[in-house]
């Protein structure tokens, strides 16, 4: 494991809806350094240095992570709440990205703690317009705890 | 009255007449036998029971004729003041006793037609009619009791009501008689009751009950009239079941449609993301023929994305709850007239007439009227003075709404297919659309409780209605003082 700052840790378990994510980072010259994880067991195992990942520097902490809800096993609500019920990564901004706002788990995700929530647009370019300008006020704009 | 075999008292009748004969007879040989005189009585008392006026009228004329008669026969011997003294008491005691007779006699012909008239309604009833005493043994019982509660061969009368209607003391009488008369309240004589009946092979079915109570001779009783309501009661749990059945369909099938248009959305930004992606980074290499073919791919996913959104709006519709407010609809209208002017490129005349008040849900209502104005901004936009006029008005309890436009306008032979989801008049290329826009209208209105319709001819023009019902809660007003405005 690579011992630079993570800037961005994208949790989505669609490869494609990565792969755009991904790219519009980049592209937009947002982030360098981005790690895209597939499932909650890889994200928690990933934070607290567990599994694939023991031996991990925990403390090398993302600056942002970006949490997609519908995952299978672990779901994004749990991570959320596993990540922001630990002390070394409760501070950690968390940005919930889900594919719709009729989804009922938006004030759960509050009150576990998420620090934003985005509904991914249909449209592409609205699509990723909305992951540039999120990853933009995160990254640039606001002022990180550590 | 006396017997109850109408051969024997008609025997008697007869032999009643024979009496008075024979007494007559008696009163001839022997004129002065006071005591003869009383045989008439006899004669005209044994036709009684034979229970007809006439009759007895006949044998207490007769009497009177044969005593009159015997007064002109008199045996010199005779002191005949005494035979006078003696026929005019004859004659005196038949009347009282013809009187009283007769009397007798009609009082028991009413009675006796109650009794039948009493008889037959409780035999041909289609009610169980059960009569209890203050014990609770039942007392009488119609035939349609005795065979809904199974007791054609056994004895109902004298059986306790409790073995027949399960639980009938305990609800609402105490077993104390003297409580019934506490314990019948007004509303318990005349609400129905739902009970277990018991047949007598043991089964239990549901009954409902209503009864009253009355006084005969100082006795109170109960009379209960009981019903078999199985068969309402199958239907009402079978409709009950359909209706769960139901409510579970409509669940699965909103389900369904969230997750289709929710799942259809990935793959389909996938679909316009990469096509994107293709014309940026390979912008030099691919040709213009390639061009277009990637517009097209992106155009067919932004259209799908858009009747996505507008079936999963139609969905949510059935689940959402009208809030309703009184809405000044021309005050609405000219509002989404003005906003329509800056999203929409059309550019024609609107005229709004005083328009009412109404009572309604005003986000919902607001997206009828937005439908029905951008619908006919659409339609009339390649006229070359597009005009559309917004008119309201009061009709047989309703307030009707309509938007007017001197566009396309439609074949009205397809009328009915406008408001059906998905169902276009037009081709993409005349007119964009996805079709669902008036079915999402329909269905807000319905939702309301008024009607939504359109008419139209092809190439003059479209008018599209909606009514909402008059609520006399609510004040209509049409404010006399707003003018016509031209937008």
């Amino acid at each position: 494991m690579k011992n630079t700052n993570i800037d961005i840790l994208l949790i989505e378990d669609s490869p494609h809806d990565a792969e755009m994510s991904l790219r519009a980072l980049k592209k937009n010259k947002i982030a360098n350094d981005i790690i895209h994880l597939t499932n909650g067991a890889q994200v928690l195992n990933f934070l607290f240095g567990l599994g694939e990942f023991e031996g991990r520097d925990v403390d090398n902490k993302p600056k942002l992570i970006l949490l997609d809800l519908k995952m299978p096993k672990i779901d994004g609500i749990e991570v959320l709440q596993k990540i922001k019920q630990n002390e070394s990564t409760k501070r950690i901004p968390v940005v919930v990205l889900t594919s719709s706002k009729e989804n009922p788990d938006i004030q759960k995700c509050y009150d576990l703690g998420a620090n934003s929530y985005l509904v991914k647009p249909v449209d592409f370019n609205s699509f990723i317009r909305s992951v540039t300008d999120s990853g933009m006020y995160w990254m640039l704009l606001n002022q990180l705890p550590y | 009255m006396f017997l109850t075999s109408k051969h024997t008292n008609r025997a008697l009748n007869k032999l009643g007449f024979l009496v008075v004969i024979v007494t007559a007879f008696l009163e001839y040989i022997s004129p002065l036998g006071v005591f003869i005189t009383w045989g008439y009585i006899l004669g005209v008392l044994l036709t009684i029971p034979h229970n007809k006026k006439s009759s007895t009228l006949a044998a207490s004329l007769l009497s009177a004729i044969l005593i009159l008669l015997s007064l002109f026969y008199q045996p010199g011997e005779v002191d005949s003041k005494i035979i006078v003294q003696n026929r005019l008491y004859a004659i005196g005691g038949l009347l009282l006793v013809t009187l009283f007779a007769i009397r007798g006699i009609s009082i028991d012909k009413t009675d006796k037609n109650t009794k039948s008239l009493m008889a037959g309604i409780l035999s041909h009833g289609t009610e169980a009619i059960l009569l209890i005493d203050d014990q609770y043994k039942i007392v009488l019982a119609n035939p349609f009791a005795k065979n809904l509660f199974g007791y054609q061969k056994i004895e109902i009368e004298g059986k306790d009501i409790n073995t027949i209607i399960q639980g009938f003391t305990d609800y609402p009488f105490s077993s104390h008689s003297e409580k019934i008369n506490y314990y019948f309240s007004k509303e318990e004589k005349d609400s129905k009751k739902e009970l277990l009946g018991k047949h007598q092979n043991g089964s239990f079915f549901p009954i409902e009950i209503s009864f009253n109570k009355y006084k005969s001779g100082g006795e109170p009783f109960i009379v209960i009239f009981a019903s078999d309501v199985t068969l309402r009661k199958q239907n009402e749990q079978h409709l009950k079941e359909k209706k769960s059945e139901l409510e579970v369909a409509i669940q699965e099938l909103e389900a369904f449609t969230y997750s289709v248009s929710h799942d259809l959305r990935a793959p389909l930004r996938a679909v316009a993301g990469y096509a994107q992606m293709l014309y940026e980074d390979y912008h030099d290499t691919i040709d213009s023929e390639g061009k277009r073919l990637l517009q097209n791919i992106q155009y067919n996913a932004e259209k799908m994305g858009k009747l996505i959104d507008d079936l999963l709006t139609f969905s949510r519709l059935g689940k959402k709850k009208i809030n309703k407010t009184t809405v000044d609809l021309e005050a609405n209208v000219r509002q989404i007239v003005h906003e329509l002017r800056e999203v929409t490129p059309y550019h024609a005349q609107v005229v709004i007439h005083p328009l009412h008040h109404v009572h309604a849900d005003q986000s919902l209502l607001n997206q009828v009227i937005i439908n029905m104005i951008s619908n006919a901004l659409k339609y009339s936009s390649k006229k070359e003075n597009p005009l559309i006029e917004i008119t309201s008005e009061e009709k047989e309890g309703e307030i009707h709404f309509s938007v007017r436009d001197n566009g396309a306008g439609f074949d009205p032979n397809y009328t009915h297919k406008l408001f059906g989801v998905f169902q276009r008049l037009h081709t993409e290329i005349e007119f964009e659309g996805t079709g669902v826009g008036l079915a999402i209208a329909q269905r807000i209105i319905h939702k309301h409780n008024g009607k939504m319709w359109a008419e139209g001819k092809e190439g003059e023009g479209a008018t599209f209605y909606f009514s909402l019902p008059y609520e006399k809660t609510e004040v209509y007003q049409l404010l006399s003082t707003h003018q016509t405005t031209v937008e």
